[in-house]
């Protein structure tokens, strides 16, 4: 606030003084016009001033900015209660997440038979190769027949290595969890503070740590063209080591 | 001097799929002595308890990572020279500078191939 400005709520403020100090019950009119006239002037910045006039004009615009402000937050309160956000928060979001999980969890239960399989396969293999030691079948066929079982080896490594996606489509589609869920406390903080619901729901802390230390643990795998190819790691392993 | 394939051999990875996958990829290049862990604290009280001549460890794990573990490794007096192999979809290069700073012997990243394993295996505990 300007000197100014001080001076006139002074001179205000002492006319108020004075009036109620005389005890009087009349006040002549001229005085309260006086007074009228001294509080018109101050809220009006027609002091003699001007920079009186300035503040005053400056507190206009910064009412009419705020005004502006409010009408704006009010508009986007009402358009962020129209996207319902708490569904959102609440339901679609949490449905997605678990879709996700479940994906999970099912390409995790289909690796798992494919390697019990594979595992079985490779037993049986194994007790073949032992039969044909002992077995009276002539050295070419049994030449044949070891290097057949060689290449169904090979194959069975090729399955080892494609259950690899499991690991890392897992922890991709775990990664992506780990987004919603941040995106799902973000709109819930929006929720909370909008107050776009009735009631204010806060995450168990418990819950929270569950999803932070998730989270903790989903740093990879890197994306390709992304992060280091296995060569550019040999590079720095041939520098370092 | 050959690679003695009966040799014990540590994997640490808190994804039991991966586990499985890297012993099978281990049975089929011959080595059949392997056991598991979940995460780098379990297994660290397995090299407590018992003598492993290889490790091959995942990076982010639960309770221990494998950064972690490997710190702990070689710092043990008894266990400082047992070679250890990361194994990590973490392909950032301050994670393999942090991993070579903490003395590991070799860095594989995921998804990798039995290829990738055995070279890896080969430079670290020679041929096989």
């Amino acid at each position: 606030m300007t000197e100014q400005t001080t001076l006139t709520r002074s001179a205000v403020l002492e006319q108020l003084e004075k009036l109620e100090q005389s005890g009087v019950e009349q006040v002549p009119v001229e005085h309260v016009r006086a007074l009228i006239s001294l509080i018109r002037d101050f809220f009006e910045g027609s002091d003699e001033s001007g920079s009186e006039q300035k503040g005053a004009a400056f507190d206009a615009e910064l009412y009419g900015d705020l005004g502006h402000l409010a009408r704006f937050i009010s508009g986007a309160h009402k358009e962020l209660s129209d996207l319902k956000p708490g569904d959102l928060q609440e339901e679609k979001l949490p449905e997605a997440s678990d879709q996700l999980d479940a994906i999970v969890k099912m390409t995790e239960q289909a690796t798992g038979r494919i390697m019990d399989s594979t595992e079985q396969v490779e037993a049986l293999l194994g007790g073949l190769r032992e039969r044909l030691k002992t077995s009276d079948i002539d050295a070419d066929t049994l030449v044949g027949l070891e290097s057949t079982l060689d290449d169904i080896s090979a194959y069975m490594t090729n399955i080892y290595e494609a259950c690899n996606f499991q690991d890392v489509t897992g922890q991709r589609i775990m990664k992506v969890v780990e987004v919603m869920r941040e995106i799902e406390r973000q709109v819930l903080r929006m929720v909370v503070v909008f107050g776009l619901r009735k009631t204010d729901k806060k995450l168990d802390d418990k819950k929270r740590k569950e999803i932070e230390d998730d989270a903790a643990l989903l740093n990879g795998p890197q994306l390709e063209g992304k992060g280091m190819a296995q060569d550019d790691i040999d590079d720095i392993l041939d520098a370092l080591l | 001097m050959a690679v003695d394939k009966n040799m014990r051999v540590l994997v640490v990875d808190d994804f039991q799929t991966m586990r499985r996958i890297i012993t099978n990829l281990l049975r089929q290049l011959g080595f059949n002595n392997v056991a598991e862990a979940q995460d780098g604290k379990a297994a660290l009280d397995k090299v407590r308890s018992e003598k492993f001549d290889l490790i091959i460890s995942d990076w982010n794990m639960p309770n221990m990572t494998g950064i972690e573990f490997l710190k702990e490794v070689r710092q043990d007096a008894t266990l400082k020279d047992t070679p250890f192999i990361m194994v990590t979809a973490e392909g950032k290069k301050e994670n393999v500078i942090a991993a070579v700073q903490a003395s590991v012997n070799n860095y594989i990243v995921k998804p990798f191939n039995a290829a990738t394993l055995k070279e890896k295996m080969t430079k670290v505990i020679g041929d096989f």
